[in-house]
């Protein structure tokens, strides 16, 4: 049974990440298992992005080995890459004049041979897409005059066209009001508990985190500082040493997951 | 089932491009009656059986060669204008006014003022020519990915450097000056079938290779890191798609000189009418190309008759406003 779990899992080994005249990332080893929902947290600049990026081959890695199911990334073609791992970054170029069908038929790219057009299989993976991420109803529709929540659905049934195993989100919350928030962390959970995909996100809101999360990783300057479920690594001593703020985490009757109440910054040096 | 519901927009888009054929075989029409002489419908029929009259020589050597000349050019500089905008994720993109062109015109004047014996090869020469330029931008622009920004500041630098490079080549030959004068100015006049069927075998292979184009530049068009995302080797894509773009540009030009706009405002047209997916945008941006340079060019040839403006004036003076006034029925939209 183990040795079945691991095979489905997404192993990043002594990562060194960046940019080629600045190393962000250095000797991060993580385990993401597909079964699960990950969050990334940390300060901005910590390396949270930098890091999806670079697990998801779309930034070149410096160092380290990144293994799905045991088999190196680096050495799978892109193509098939592409139908086992999608990803969001945090804000998305539409072009003018497509519709929401249009876009998610994009997401079948990588199953398609560069002469094939769209077909039956296809259709009907984008069918289940836009069932999948509720916005059936408007897949005539132009993607540009979509709000902010819907476009984010649209984006996100774009990345479940490509049927993944792992799909990842770069702060798929950000620019959306506190509803449309909830409306995606919801379909979060649903992709991962319904259709088994595994969910690796950044997020900037520590409580959104908590709810959605099986388990949680705090960067900070570019270093592992913890990882494991929500209720183990949140603490206030953590909040303090990663964000040199000071809070107080509270347990209320009847929800499962406390409320963090933030109170002043204890460090007044702001790091640049 | 699905047919049912995909059904408006298909309708649209196909009532777009049988609209457009009608409009192109009419223009075709009225370009081979109309000029110096003009002809009637039964007159141009009877022309075709007459091998011997004045009439056959008109039409078949001197108005039909243009006509698909025009239609030709047209197609290319529009296709070669919808990769660019795709791959540089600028809609400002164009041949013309990034310097691909320009590049394919240094070359070609080189060409035509030192050594008349390559002619034969001047398509070829001039995509060497619009390649580096397209090399020339992007190594400019590059910033750990293509800025759309830096792309055309980069692009207007180099097409105003190489357009200074071309002048000054004609200035030191002066002698020659009238036939590149013309050229330069981008002209269909007095082209023969010999360099209109280079551009029809030149034209089909780059037409068709962009056709293989469709899937990346609808990837390209999401940005690189969505494109990277739905597997594509972006950098090699980018690559090959802008060679194609140039290859296209590179053999109007040798055959036909400098031609702005056709390649910015066409895609613009046929995004509006077809919609932003290249299955159906970059057919209909060819279509509407050919269209609107054998109007442009049987304006020129006649507006002024017996003189001729060239089309690469034509093409400034008819693009420019129209161009302005997309932009501002854009803005209205959003």
């Amino acid at each position: 049974m183990e040795t079945m779990k691991k095979e489905k899992d997404l192993q990043v080994e002594h990562l060194r990440a960046g940019y080629d005249d600045c190393v962000i990332i250095e000797d991060m080893d993580i385990c993401l298992k597909r079964h699960e929902i990950t969050t990334l947290i940390g300060p901005n600049g910590c390396g949270k992005s930098t890091a999806l990026k670079t697990i998801t081959r779309i930034l070149r890695k410096l160092g380290g080995n990144i293994l799905l199911e045991g088999k190196n990334i680096q050495k799978m073609p892109t193509k098939e890459l592409a139908k086992k791992i999608s990803v969001l970054s945090q804000s998305q170029f539409t072009p003018a004049d497509i519709t929401v069908e249009e876009l998610v038929a994009y997401g079948r790219i990588p199953w398609q041979k560069w002469y094939e057009t769209e077909g039956t299989e296809d259709k009907d993976v984008v069918d289940w897409a836009l069932q999948a991420a509720a916005i059936d109803h408007m897949r005539k529709r132009r993607v540009s005059s979509l709000s902010g929540g819907e476009r984010q659905r649209a984006w996100i049934a774009t990345a479940l066209a490509q049927k993944p195993e792992f799909l990842f989100l770069d702060e798929p919350t950000t620019y959306l009001d506190i509803a449309h928030q909830i409306e995606i962390m919801e379909l979060v959970k649903e992709l991962n508990h319904k259709f088994k995909i595994g969910i690796v996100m950044v997020l900037h809101d520590i409580e959104q985190a908590m709810e959605v999360s099986d388990q949680i990783i705090v960067l900070k300057d570019g270093k592992k500082v913890a990882h494991g479920t929500p209720l183990e690594i949140i603490t206030e001593q953590m909040i303090q040493d990663v964000y040199h703020v000071s809070c107080q985490i509270i347990y209320l009757e009847n929800q499962s997951k406390p409320v963090i109440a933030y109170h002043s910054l204890t460090n007044r040096k702001v790091r640049i | 089932m699905k047919g049912s519901q995909d059904h408006i927009s298909v309708l649209r888009k196909s009532t777009v491009i049988i609209t457009c054929f009608v409009l192109l075989g009419i223009l075709a029409l009225i370009a081979l009656r109309i000029g110096s002489v003009s002809y009637t419908n039964s007159q141009i029929i009877e022309s075709l059986f007459d091998t011997n009259s004045t009439v056959h020589t008109v039409i078949i050597n001197l108005r039909l060669p243009r006509v698909i000349l025009a239609v030709f050019v047209g197609m290319c500089l529009a296709a070669s204008g919808t990769l660019l905008q795709a791959v540089m994720q600028n809609p400002l993109a164009d041949p013309g006014i990034i310097g691909v062109s320009s590049g394919a015109s240094v070359v070609a004047t080189i060409v035509f003022l030192v050594t008349p014996s390559l002619l034969g090869a001047l398509p070829l020469l001039a995509f060497v020519g619009a390649a580096g330029a397209c090399c020339l931008i992007y190594v400019m622009a590059w910033k750990r990915g293509v800025d759309p920004v830096r792309i055309i500041l980069a692009g207007t630098a180099i097409n105003t450097m190489l357009g200074g490079v071309s002048s000054f080549l004609t200035l030191l030959n002066s002698d020659n000056l009238q036939g590149v004068l013309s050229w330069m100015n981008g002209s269909l006049s007095a082209k023969s079938w010999s360099q209109t069927n280079v551009l029809i075998i030149y034209g089909t292979i780059g037409l068709v290779l962009a056709l293989f184009c469709i899937k990346a530049a609808n990837a390209l068009q999401l940005g690189d890191d969505m494109a990277k995302n739905l597997g594509l080797r972006v950098n090699l894509m980018r690559v090959i798609l802008s060679a194609v773009a140039a290859f296209l540009a590179a053999s109007t030009v040798a055959v036909a000189g400098m031609i702005g706009f056709v390649g910015l405002i066409v895609p613009h047209i046929a995004r509006l009418l077809m919609g932003s997916n290249h299955k159906s945008m970059l057919p209909g941006s060819m279509l509407m190309g050919a269209i609107v340079v054998l109007f442009a060019d049987t304006v020129g040839r006649t507006i002024v008759s017996p003189m001729e403006i060239p089309l690469g004036i034509v093409m400034s003076v008819l693009g420019g406003p129209f161009f302005l006034y997309l932009l501002r029925r854009g803005r209205k939209e959003c």
